[in-house]
């Protein structure tokens, strides 16, 4: 291994470590959203839409890092035995490694928290997409949801629907008094926390109004706050 | 009485959601509350019939009132007996799911793994040792979890749903390539850990070189590097 080799690699290493210091400032913003976006999806008992330029971000920042962190391991196996690698270096490597898994553990919540739901949900799910133009699904969500609602259905059918009178082989049967589609249910109570400057007003169901103070936390109805969380002015806790 | 038999089959999957399994599939109770569903139905075909038919020579009002109500009933617990079978159904569909994410193989052959105690690798002892130690670890997220399912258990419709699921979520997963969406749902907190081996199982290589996995010996290893290996309960944190 000639020397020039070495610098030229080094001189890399800093140039991609000093990228990811000028990252970091904006990373840091990243990580807050996708907290937020964690948060309150795992909170709110209905579906959110989805976010699809949040998770891109940090799904390339992901990959990314992993190049970073791929190509790092490989300088240092080449500089091991001269002596070049200090602690420190294995340290940042530490860190780097400690964020990625840091960021895969909120998105795989975050994925994990919709397809819980979606699977909770299927029927209305199926029909709130066919109905209005919204984007509440990913494109991987929405083949989830409806490969998914087939395979249930072929269970069902086989086992037991199938040899049911054909007045009962239904499975979103709406008749009978009894709707057989569970819907989420947005009248429950949630935890919320105003993060906007000014104040929040919300007619409360008995005609009293709830004035919603920056910074302050409150129990309300989801069905009440439901567009304050769409715009961001209000965070689920 | 109507809808006794679904009761059966609803106290199975009351105690079927609180097992880290799921239990044989009740056929001989499927099967009867179809047959008593399909007796339901021919009751009440007949009790409209006599309905039409009396037209001609009407029912008193009362008769009437009565025939109705029997209509009604029989209706009534025919939709029961549905709602009993689909609740027990989709119980058994979500423990499915929620195994399939688990990354762990399922118990093939019920007969083996009874049989095999001692540690011969073979992954149908391991999940037995995973079902008994996550009764005991009182911190994990896997309790009341489905930790083990054994194929023989399901029938042959639930099998093929499980085989469709993992496909599923196999395509699923393969969207998001730099993410593993099956691993632990517990906050990350370091990258090291202190593990102790649960079974014997040969060699492991990660990343950072090989290690052997002898029973009751510790290792410090990546987290991410064994996660798998903690779920399928080749290993325990410390």
């Amino acid at each position: 291994m000639s020397g020039i080799d070495v610098n030229d690699i080094l001189e890399e290493f800093e140039t991609t470590s000093r990228n990811e210091i000028s990252k970091s400032l904006y990373s840091e913003n990243l990580y807050e959203e996708l907290i937020t976006a964690m948060i309150n999806e795992r909170m709110s008992p209905e579906l959110l839409p989805y976010k699809k330029e949040l998770l891109n971000q940090v799904l390339r920042r992901i990959s990314n890092q992993q190049q970073d962190l791929l190509d790092s391991h490989e300088y240092g196996e080449i500089n091991a035995e001269s002596g070049v690698v200090s602690t420190d270096f294995k340290l940042q490597l530490m860190i780097i490694e400690t964020d990625i898994e840091r960021f895969n553990y909120l998105v795989r919540l975050y994925l994990r928290t919709r397809l819980t739901k979606l699977d909770k949900y299927t029927i209305h799910y199926i029909n709130e997409t066919v109905g209005n133009g919204k984007i509440l699904l990913s494109p991987e969500e929405e083949e989830y949801i409806d490969q998914h609602f087939k395979i249930l259905t072929k269970l069902y059918n086989n086992c037991f629907l199938k040899k049911m009178p054909s007045s009962l082989t239904l499975l979103d049967d709406t008749t009978g008094g009894q709707s057989m589609i569970e819907i989420p249910d947005t009248e429950s109570h949630v935890f919320i926390k105003s993060i906007t400057k000014s104040t929040i007003f919300v007619t409360l169901d008995d005609g009293e109004e709830l004035n919603i103070e920056n910074e302050g936390i409150y129990v309300v109805k989801y069905s009440s706050i439901k567009r304050y969380i769409e715009i961001g002015d209000i965070v689920l806790i | 009485m109507y809808g006794e038999i679904a009761n059966k089959l609803i106290l199975d999957a009351k105690r079927t959601q609180n097992l880290s399994e799921i239990p044989l599939y009740q056929t001989d109770l499927v099967k009867d509350i179809l047959k008593e569903i399909q007796d339901l139905n021919n009751d009440s075909e007949y009790l409209i019939e006599q309905q039409q038919q009396l037209e001609e020579e009407p029912l008193t009002e009362e008769e009437m009132k009565i025939n109705q109500c029997q209509i009604f009933v029989t209706q009534l617990s025919m939709r029961r007996n549905k709602r009993c079978l689909l609740a027990y159904e989709r119980l058994r569909s979500e423990k499915i799911v929620e195994f399939s994410w688990l990354n762990v193989n399922p118990i093939i052959d019920s007969s083996t793994s009874t049989s095999s105690g001692s540690g011969s690798g073979s992954g149908n002892s391991l999940n037995n040792s995973k079902s008994k130690s996550s009764g005991t670890d009182s911190n994990s997220i896997y309790n009341n979890y489905t930790t083990s399912l054994t194929i023989d258990n399901l029938n042959h419709a639930e099998q093929d749903y499980y085989k469709g699921y993992q496909d599923l979520i196999l395509n699923y997963k393969s969207k998001f390539s730099d993410i593993d969406l099956s691993g632990d749902l517990e906050p990350p907190t370091n990258i090291f850990i202190d593990v102790r081996v649960l079974k014997d199982a040969g060699e492991v290589q990660t990343e950072y070189g090989s290690f052997n996995l002898i029973k009751d010996s510790q290792f410090y290893v990546r987290k991410s590097d064994v996660d798998r290996l903690i779920q399928q309960g080749y290993l325990e944190e410390l």
